[in-house]
């Protein structure tokens, strides 16, 4: 029974967390339209970084390497972890998002992810090379060391409030004036800058934004698990929160949580009982990363907008009389405004 | 004599090897509409880049409201009230035509992050009020039953006006519109025309218009500024145009005719 | 200083690489106008095949690298013909078809993975000594790359200056509604420029398994970002640009290993890459139109 209910446990805390990072690149690519090809670097960044701050210093003489060791309070070590991945998302804008093409930044987003993987995994004095950190600090420590189960439910209803807080305020972001102008971006950045918004500053809010909420997404992964290493954050983790949107429907934070429910929990805790195949231990692995990157080119296919579209705006109005409603002057009625006029 | 609200002069400005514009200098008065004409490849368009602040000149200086503007970037430019649309239309397909409305409009409190996320109050307070300013606008312009409809579904000569309202909304001082009637019915190129009147004598917007179509450019403008080969030929009425032989060989009587009216 | 010239010679071997990398890239992006962000498993994809026929099916090795070359093109095609193009030709916006791509990656990297494994690969090619020539020092895998570049590169130049098929790429390339309206038929360049990329990739990922010796299925896929550094430097969709730019990355990554540890070699070319967009986005050689 118990061993049920921490497993119901860990797929709510994976609902989440997953649905934070669909939250954090929709309003990347679904507000804002900028390709975040390496989303999971975000959510490493935010992850590493906070345990690196919560963990007291390395001891060295049971050889695991790691930056600073700070051993703050967690909740502060958090926020050290989700600044850093906002940082990154800061450093990715400057460089790639001035008027440059769509392209370049999703160049620049998945060289960013190569990078920091080689250098992250290949130096072991960052963050313990391949082995990747462990024993890092949770909260509620006491109770996750001495009750496990009841820790499992503990974070369940700790990672719901974070995602709920997320979930709101994306949702009031959208429907902001600011939103509005994050959508118009999307649309057509020159129009909107020569209506006199800085949209580079629009832009790189929108990518802060994300990294800050993917990066949440990273600090509670590592907080439940208590480890991470370079293994649990390979390119098809991207691929998982990229196909979670697609399907969900972008630009629509409800679809956000369509589609990590069906993508993240549904799809991959559906695979993950697949009995390997002793000779190719890799073949199911594989075959889910073929799943999810066919979903993700055929969900554009068959249905771009998603299981659940964008939503129409709609406003409270005081309702006018149509001057119009007859047609217009001097044209026959109705005729006035359908025939598409042939562009130049 | 009225202030020139905008003053160009000597703009030059090279696209590899072709001198779009060259050595081009005029100004426009305050509260007018003047027409800028010339043929196919004059420079009209590029010049709008360069007053709008899309293409930094090579040389010269572009002036607003008796202000160096020529180093200002394209938004700041916009937000003194400088304003234009473009030859073809970019409307934001995937936002209704009222959204295309709102987004445009500066100083709205929902605009930064803070005031986005901690003074909703006062956002959808003013979201409202701007809702029925636009819903005015739009039913000037005949829209106002479009106003929920996505404007990438409009028709051509739709979005022509989505493009004019929007431009309105964002209460412009002066608005430069390149050649705002191309391919709109004639029924439509009348109706254009008449809301720019309007907008020019009850809202005082100045206006730049870009026009092959000398019918409509007789009917609204006031003064008509000609340009061939990136310079500036000549200004003036259309009718002391009508008789300046320079203009009548580059353009009025050149290969342009057959566009003339059409 | 004998290191420094070592490097330069080694430079010379990652350049050639490049090159037919960056060249394939580039002539597919001028034409379609979108980037290929499955580009990186084609090198794969031409390594894998090249390793199947000679050690599987016993062709000899320079056979075996024509093969696996053709075949590759011949996969881009198709999957160019069977992907993309429907995705084109429905006029999705460039956002959707970079994701396409993308996740087109995914796809076919763990393919690869599914049939190859994750074992380390070699050719069946006898490892030379190194020959000295001047300063520098190859093996003679070394100075086939750079010959095999050399010929590649004459070769894409004959063919965009001198065959009606690389001057209506280039038209398409300057100007697509000009090229269209003067009677090009876009649909077949198209076509034979996926082939030409795919060729040029595969043959790319066969000199990279060479000079690396011992390969995995995913040995190239890192080195995308590089090629785009390369293709970005010399200006997006430009042909020379690329190999400008292919020459640049790997002079540079190379004689970076004179002063730094080699494990930054990417490091560098990314260093060049954000240089050059925060600096010269157009590229060193700009295109009409483009960027
Ligand atoms: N971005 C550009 N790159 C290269 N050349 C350009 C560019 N924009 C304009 N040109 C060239 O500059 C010249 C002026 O073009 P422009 O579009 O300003 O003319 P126009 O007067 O607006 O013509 P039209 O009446 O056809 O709209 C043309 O020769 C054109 O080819
Ligand atoms: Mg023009």
């Amino acid at each position: 029974m118990s061993l049920i209910l921490g497993y119901v446990a860990t797929l709510l805390v994976t609902f989440f967390t997953y649905n934070i990072f669909v939250i954090g690149l929709n309003i990347q690519f679904g507000y804002a339209g900028i390709l975040n090809f390496t989303v999971i670097t975000f959510m490493a960044f935010g992850a590493y970084f906070y345990a690196v701050f919560v963990m007291p210093h390395a001891n060295n003489a049971s050889q695991v390497f790691y930056i600073l060791g700070l051993h703050w309070p967690w909740p502060l070590a958090m926020l050290a972890g989700v600044v850093a991945s906002g940082a990154l998302g800061y450093l990715v804008g400057l460089i790639a998002l001035k008027r440059l093409r769509s392209d370049y930044l999703a160049i620049v987003t998945l060289a960013t992810g190569t990078l920091v993987y080689g250098l992250f995994g290949n130096n072991n004095k960052l963050f313990d090379g391949w082995s990747g950190l462990f024993n890092v600090n949770q909260p509620f420590q006491s109770v996750a060391t001495n009750h496990p189960n009841e820790f499992s439910w503990i974070f369940v209803v700790f990672s719901g409030v974070v995602m709920l807080v997320v979930w709101l305020f994306a949702n009031r972001l959208y429907a902001s004036p600011l939103g509005r102008s994050m959508r118009a971006i999307r649309e057509d950045q020159d129009v909107v800058d020569s209506f006199g918004r800085n949209s580079f500053k629009v832009r790189m809010l929108a990518m802060v934004i994300g990294s800050v909420i993917v990066g949440i997404g990273g600090v509670l992964t590592i907080q439940y698990i208590g480890a991470l290493s370079p293994a649990g954050w390979t390119t098809g983790e991207t691929f998982v929160v990229w196909a979670a949107l697609l399907v969900g429907g972008r630009a629509n934070n409800l679809g956000a949580i369509v589609g990590s429910l069906l993508v993240a929990v549904v799809f991959n805790e559906a695979t993950r009982y697949i009995p390997q195949v002793p000779s190719h231990p890799n073949l199911i692995p594989n075959l889910r990363n073929v799943i999810i990157g066919g979903l993700v080119i055929l969900s554009i296919w068959f249905r771009p907008q998603g299981v659940l579209p964008e939503k129409k705006a709609s406003f409270l109005e005081v309702p006018l009389v149509d001057k119009y409603a007859q047609g217009f002057p001097g044209d026959e009625p109705e005729n006035a405004l359908s025939p598409a006029a042939s562009e130049a | 004599m009225a202030n020139s609200i905008l003053e160009v002069k000597g703009i030059k400005l090279a696209f590899g090897g072709v001198q779009a514009i060259d050595d081009c200098s005029f100004h426009i008065e305050e509260g007018t509409i003047t027409a800028l004409i010339g043929p196919n490849g004059a420079g009209k368009s590029t010049m709008v880049n360069v007053i709008s602040g899309t293409y930094r000149p090579d040389e010269g200086h572009v002036i607003f409201d008796g202000k160096d503007v020529t180093r200002m970037p394209n938004y700041a430019r916009a937000q003194h009230g400088l304003l234009r649309t473009f030859q073809i239309s970019r409307e934001f397909a995937n936002m209704t035509v009222l959204e295309n409305l709102l987004v445009v409009r500066q100083g709205q409190v929902g605009e930064s992050l803070f005031g986005a996320l901690f003074r909703a109050k006062s956002w959808q307070a003013q979201t409202k009020e701007l809702v029925a300013e636009a819903n005015e606008i739009l039913n000037t312009f005949g829209l106002y039953r479009l106003r929920n409809e996505y404007a990438g579904n409009l028709s051509g000569g739709q979005k022509r006006l989505v493009e004019l309202s929007r431009a309105v909304m964002a209460k412009p001082r002066l608005l430069l519109l390149d050649e705002p009637m191309a391919g709109v019915t004639p029924a439509l190129i009348e109706r254009l025309g008449q809301h720019i009147l309007e907008l020019n004598r009850e809202l005082g917007i100045s206006f730049v218009l870009v026009e092959h179509n000398l019918e409509v450019v007789e009917k609204i403008c006031s003064r008509v500024v000609v340009m061939a080969l990136g310079k500036q030929l000549a200004d003036g009425t259309l009718a002391e145009l009508r008789s300046n032989q320079e203009v009548i060989d580059a353009y009025l009587g050149g290969g342009a005719r057959e566009r003339v009216g059409s | 200083m004998t290191i420094f010239l070592l490097n330069i010679g080694f430079g010379l071997v990652t350049a050639s690489v490049l090159s037919l990398l960056s060249v394939g890239l580039s002539l597919q992006f001028g034409v379609t106008n979108f980037v290929n962000f499955a580009y990186g498993s084609y090198l794969g994809v031409g390594m894998m095949l090249a390793y199947t026929f000679s050690q599987t099916l016993h062709f000899p090795f320079w056979a075996a690298a024509a093969l696996g070359t053709i075949f590759t093109g011949v996969v881009s095609m198709v999957i160019a013909e069977g992907v993309l193009e429907p995705f084109v030709r429905r006029r999705k916006s460039l956002f959707y078809m970079l994701i396409v791509t993308f996740g087109l990656s995914l796809v076919l990297d763990n393919l690869l993975q599914i049939f190859y494994g994750v074992d380390f690969f070699q050719y069946p090619v006898a490892q030379s000594s190194p020959v000295t020539i001047g300063p520098f020092s190859f093996t003679t895998a070394q100075l086939e790359i750079i010959a095999i570049a050399v010929v590649a590169m004459i070769g894409v130049h004959l063919l965009l200056s001198r065959t009606r098929l690389g001057k209506a790429m280039r038209a398409m390339s300057d100007n697509m509604d000009l090229a269209r309206s003067s009677g090009i038929d876009t649909k077949n360049v198209t076509r034979w420029t996926w082939f030409l990329s795919g060729c040029l990739a595969g043959l790319g990922g066969i000199v990279l398994a060479l000079n690396i010796v011992s390969f995995q299925t995913n040995s190239g896929e890192t080195l995308l970002f590089v090629i785009f550094a390369a293709v970005i430097l010399g200006g997006i969709g430009q042909t020379y640009g690329a190999m400008l730019g292919a020459l640049v990355i790997g002079m540079v990554t190379e004689i970076s290993t004179s002063f730094i540890s080699s494990a930054y070699k990417q490091d560098i070319a990314f260093i060049v890459l954000v240089l050059m967009l925060l600096l010269r986005p157009q590229g060193l050689i700009p295109a009409k139109g483009k960027a």
